[in-house]
C-alpha cells in the first residue's frame, strides 16, 4: 500500500511548464550567482597554502586548490548554465556536468560553508533527472506529464523547511531572543510590536515569543506546501488549492522578509522565491509565465505580434535590466537578461514558423563562433583560472556538441547561447565590482600577512577596476563662522568618508577643524554620529578619514564642516570637498593607502 | 501498482484539522504564559502531518503509475540521504559543525569568540599572530570551532620547522551572555592531536 501510493505520488502528472521552468530559471540564476557572488572571494582559496575541503576524500585526491581553480571552476559554471539555459532540450548528461562543476565549487574548501550551496546541488542533481523538454513543447504540447524528479525536488525542498523549523524550537528561538539578535535588536519589527502592544494590548515579551514561534510555523507551513506540490495539478481538490496559495504567500512573505532583515543569505531567498512561485501557482498562471520564456510565445497568444516579438523581448530585457541597474536591484538586471536572451537565442535559431533556420554547415560555423566567444570571454576575464576555464569551457562544449550531434539535435542555439553566455559574463565583469573585489581581497589578505609586493600588485589591479566614488565639493568663499554644508542622499552602506577642506587665514596652524553628520531623513539602524577632527595637512587644506560610517538602509543627511577660530573674521572657508565610499567602495581609500605602504 | 487506491477516511482530513486547531490553541496559551511545552507542538504537528497524509491520499489516488520501480527507490533512497544527513549531526558530539543541519541563525552561528593559538618552539610558548599566518576567513572558521579545521591547522603549524606543539584556545560568549567552555585543542608534532579539553557539546 506505501509503496503503490509512493509510487502514484511521484508519478503523478504535473505540467510541463513547472519543470520547463524550473530547469530555465534555475540555470539562469546559477550562472550570475557564481559570477557575481562567489568570483570576488576566489582569492582566499589556497591562500597561504592551506586548505580544509568538506570532504576529507577531496583533501587526499582532488587537485591543489588555488583561487584559479576556484574562479575558473565559478566561470566555466556560469558559462555552461546559462548556454543550457539557452539549449533546445538541455541533455542530461550536460546538466550532470553543471551540478558536478557547482558541487566541486563549494566542497573543495569549507571557505564556502553556505548551506543554500549545498541545496542548490541538490536541486540540480534534482534536474538532471527531468525529461528534457523544449519550451515550445511545453507551450503548443500536451500540457501534463508524470515527473518523478519533480516530486524529489518538491519533497527536498520540505526536508529543508522541517530540519530548518525544527532547529528554531530551542528556547533562546521559541522567546524571539534569537529573532531580536538575528535582526539587530528588531527594530525592523516596530511598527508590528507597537500595533501588538498597544491596540492588541499584548506585554512586549508575549510579542516576541509570538515572534518567536511564528517562525516555526510559518516554515511549518511551507513544508507541508512543498510535500502537496507533486499533487498541485492531479488532485481537484479545493482544499489542496487553496493551500498552495497559502503555501506561496507564507514562502514570498518568508523570503522577502528575509531580505528586508539583510540577514546576507546570498541569493537564497531569489532560488527560493522563484521554487514557490513556480511550484505553488495554479498551472494557467505558470503556462503564462512559460508563455514569456517561449521564443515565440507571445506570438501565440497575439499572432499579429509575431513579427516584432524579438524587438518587444529585447525591450523588456533592457527595460528590467535598466530599471534594475537605477534601482540598485541586480536581481532584476539578472531576470531581464534571463527572460530576455534564452528565448531570444532560440528565436533567432529559427525562422517565424517554427523551422530550424541554419543548415547543419552554418549551425556548425555557430557552435564554433560561440565555443570561440565563452573562450575568450573566459581568458580575457583578468581573473586568475581564466585561460584554464577558456579550455575547460571549450572542451565542455565540445562533448555537449557530440552529445547534441548524436541525437541529430540542432546545433545553432548552442552556439547562440555560449555566445550570449560570454556576452554576459563579459558585461556582468565590466558592470559590477567582481573583479576589483577580487583583487582588493587578495591585495588585503597579502597585507596583513606581510607580502607587501604581493599586495601592491593585487592592489594596482584592483585600482584598474575600481569604481568612482561620488564626490560632493561646494565652493566658498564664506565666513569661516558660518562653515560649510552638502546634502547628500544615500542608500547602501557608506564605510569611508574622506573630507577635505581649504582655509584662508593668517595662522591656520591655531584653527580646529571638525566634520559632523546629521541626518536628516530615514532611521539608519547601526549608524554612527560622525563628529571628526580633520587634522592640517599643510597650506590651509585640511583632511580627514573617517570609516564604517553608515549602513545600508535609505537616508538622507547634512554634512558641515564646524571650524573653532579665535580670530574668525580673518579668514574663510573656500572648498568643502567630501568624497563618500558607498557600498564596498570603501576599500578604494584603503587601496591608496596601502600603495604608499611599501614606499 | 495500477491498482485503485481508495480515497481517504473522511476522519482522517476533519480529525487533523481539528488536530492542528488543539495545536495552536496550546501554542497560543504558551506565547501568553510565555513558557515553552511540547504539547501544542505535537498536536500541531500531529494534525499537519494528518492533513499531509488525507492530501497524499487524495492526489495520489487520481494518479496513475509509468515508470520502473527502480526509479521509485532510487528516489526514495536519495530523500533518505537527505534526511539522515542532518540527523547525524544531532548524533554527533560536536555541535558547532552545523554545515548540512540545516540550522541557520542558531545560537552556534552567534557566539562570540576569542581565539588565541599558541605553538613550543625551543621549550618555550608564544603566541601566534593569527591573522598574520592565516587568511582572516579561516581565522573566523576557527573561531566557530570547525574541528576540521582546527585539526588541520595543528598539523599545518607542526609542519614550521622547530615547532613543537600548538595549541588553540577559543572562549566563547552566547547571546545570552553566558559564557561557554573553553574549546582546547592541543597537538604535540610527531604524536597527533590529544583530545579535546572539555565537552564540545
Amino acid at each position: 500500500m506505501i509503496a503503490g501510493l509512493w509510487a502514484r505520488y511521484l508519478e503523478a502528472p504535473i505540467l510541463r511548464a513547472r519543470a520547463v521552468l524550473l530547469l530555465r530559471f534555475t540555470l539562469v540564476l546559477v550562472a550570475f550567482d557564481v559570477w557575481v557572488t562567489r568570483m570576488p572571494h576566489g582569492g582566499r582559496y589556497g591562500a597561504g597554502g592551506f586548505n580544509v575541503a568538506h570532504f576529507g576524500w577531496l583533501d587526499a585526491l582532488g587537485p591543489p586548490v588555488t583561487p584559479g581553480l576556484y574562479v575558473g571552476t565559478a566561470m566555466v559554471t556560469g558559462l555552461l548554465a546559462f548556454t543550457l539555459a539557452c539549449a533546445r532540450r538541455p541533455p542530461p548528461a550536460a546538466l550532470a556536468l553543471v551540478f558536478a562543476l557547482h558541487t566541486f565549487g563549494w566542497s573543495m574548501s569549507m571557505l564556502d560553508s553556505y548551506q543554500h550551496h549545498y541545496l542548490l546541488s541538490i536541486v540540480l542533481l534534482a534536474l538532471v533527472g527531468f525529461t528534457p523538454t523544449s519550451v515550445q513543447d511545453a507551450v503548443a504540447g500536451a500540457s501534463e506529464r508524470s515527473e518523478p524528479a519533480y516530486g524529489l525536488l518538491a519533497v527536498s525542498a520540505a526536508v529543508v523547511y522541517a530540519y530548518t523549523a525544527f532547529g528554531k524550537t530551542s528556547a533562546d528561538w521559541l522567546s524571539g531572543d534569537a529573532l531580536q539578535r538575528v535582526t539587530h535588536g528588531g527594530e525592523v519589527f516596530a511598527p508590528l510590536r507597537e500595533l501588538a502592544t498597544g491596540p492588541l494590548g499584548m506585554s512586549e515579551p508575549s510579542f516576541w515569543w509570538a515572534m518567536g514561534h511564528s517562525v516555526v510555523a510559518l516554515q511549518l507551513v511551507v513544508c507541508a506546501a512543498y510535500l502537496l506540490a507533486p499533487l498541485r495539478d492531479v488532485a481537484g481538490s479545493r482544499g489542496l488549492a487553496a493551500y498552495a496559495w497559502v503555501g506561496l504567500f507564507t514562502a514570498l512573505s518568508f523570503h522577502l522578509g528575509a531580505e528586508l532583515l539583510e540577514l546576507e543569505i546570498g541569493w537564497f531567498s531569489a532560488y527560493m522565491a522563484v521554487y514557490a512561485t513556480v511550484m505553488f501557482l495554479p498551472g494557467r498562471w505558470v503556462w503564462g509565465l512559460l508563455v514569456l520564456a517561449a521564443p515565440d510565445g507571445v506570438a501565440q497568444l497575439r499572432p499579429r505580434w509575431r513579427e516584432k516579438e524579438r524587438l518587444l523581448r529585447v525591450g523588456v530585457a533592457l527595460l528590467l535590466a535598466g530599471l534594475g541597474g537605477r534601482a540598485g536591484v541586480p536581481l532584476l538586471v539578472w531576470l531581464g537578461a534571463g527572460l530576455g536572451v534564452p528565448p531570444l537565442v532560440l528565436a533567432l535559431a529559427r525562422d517565424p514558423d517554427g523551422r530550424e533556420r541554419a543548415s547543419k554547415l552554418v549551425a556548425w560555423g555557430l557552435f564554433a563562433a560561440g565555443t570561440v566567444a565563452a573562450s575568450a570571454a573566459a581568458a580575457l576575464a583578468v581573473l586568475p583560472g581564466g585561460p584554464g576555464a577558456a579550455l575547460a569551457i571549450a572542451l565542455a562544449l565540445g562533448l555537449l556538441a557530440v552529445e547534441l550531434w548524436h541525437r541529430r539535435a540542432d546545433l545553432a542555439p548552442v552556439g547562440l547561447g555560449a555566445a550570449a553566455a560570454a556576452a554576459c559574463l563579459a558585461v556582468t565583469l565590466a558592470t559590477t565590482e567582481v573583479r576589483f573585489d577580487f583583487h582588493r581581497n587578495v591585495g588585503g589578505d597579502a597585507r596583513r600577512r606581510g607580502d607587501l609586493a604581493a599586495a601592491l600588485e593585487a592592489y594596482a589591479l584592483a585600482n584598474r577596476f575600481a569604481p568612482a566614488p561620488e564626490v560632493h565639493v561646494r565652493r566658498g568663499p564664506v565666513p569661516l563662522d558660518d562653515g560649510l554644508e552638502v546634502r547628500s542622499a544615500m542608500e547602501g552602506a557608506v564605510r569611508t568618508v574622506e573630507a577635505e577642506v581649504r582655509v584662508t587665514h593668517p595662522d591656520p596652524e591655531s584653527l580646529r577643524v571638525a566634520l559632523a553628520h546629521t541626518v536628516t531623513v530615514g532611521r539608519p539602524p547601526r549608524a554612527r554620529t560622525v563628529r571628526a577632527r580633520l587634522r592640517h595637512r599643510g597650506d590651509g587644506v585640511f583632511v580627514g578619514v573617517e570609516r564604517g560610517v553608515l549602513r545600508r538602509v535609505p537616508f538622507a543627511g547634512t554634512w558641515r564642516v564646524e571650524i573653532d577660530a579665535s580670530r574668525p573674521a580673518e579668514g574663510t572657508l573656500d572648498r568643502f570637498e567630501l568624497l563618500l565610499q558607498r557600498d564596498r567602495r570603501g576599500a578604494e581609500a584603503r587601496v591608496r593607502q596601502a600603495l604608499r605602504a611599501p614606499r | 501498482m495500477d491498482r485503485p487506491v481508495p480515497p481517504p477516511p473522511p476522519p482522517l482530513g476533519w480529525g487533523s484539522a481539528a488536530l492542528l486547531g488543539l495545536g495552536v490553541l496550546l501554542l497560543g496559551r504558551d506565547v501568553l504564559a510565555q513558557t515553552t511545552s511540547a504539547a501544542g507542538w505535537i498536536a500541531a504537528l500531529g494534525g499537519v502531518v494528518g492533513l499531509i497524509v488525507a492530501g497524499l491520499w487524495r492526489g495520489s489516488s487520481a494518479a496513475p503509475g509509468a515508470r520502473p520501480r527502480r526509479v521509485h527507490l532510487l528516489v526514495a533512497a536519495l530523500l533518505l540521504v537527505q534526511v539522515a544527513v542532518p540527523l547525524t549531526y544531532y548524533g554527533s558530539h560536536d555541535p558547532y559543525d552545523e554545515r548540512f543541519a540545516w540550522r541557520m541563525f542558531s545560537g552556534v552561528r552567534v557566539l562570540e569568540c576569542r581565539l588565541a593559538a599558541f605553538e613550543t618552539v625551543d621549550g618555550a610558548e608564544r603566541e601566534i599572530a593569527l591573522t598574520q599566518t592565516l587568511h582572516v576567513a579561516w581565522i573566523n572558521l576557527l573561531r566557530r570551532n570547525r574541528e576540521a579545521v582546527q585539526r588541520r591547522f595543528l598539523e599545518w603549524r607542526c609542519d614550521v620547522e622547530g615547532v613543537e606543539a600548538v595549541r588553540l584556545v577559543n572562549r566563547c560568549v552566547g547571546a545570552d551572555r553566558r559564557v561557554r567552555q573553553p574549546v582546547r585543542v592541543r597537538r604535540d608534532c610527531g604524536a597527533g592531536v590529544a583530545p579535546t579539553q572539555g565537552p564540545r557539546r
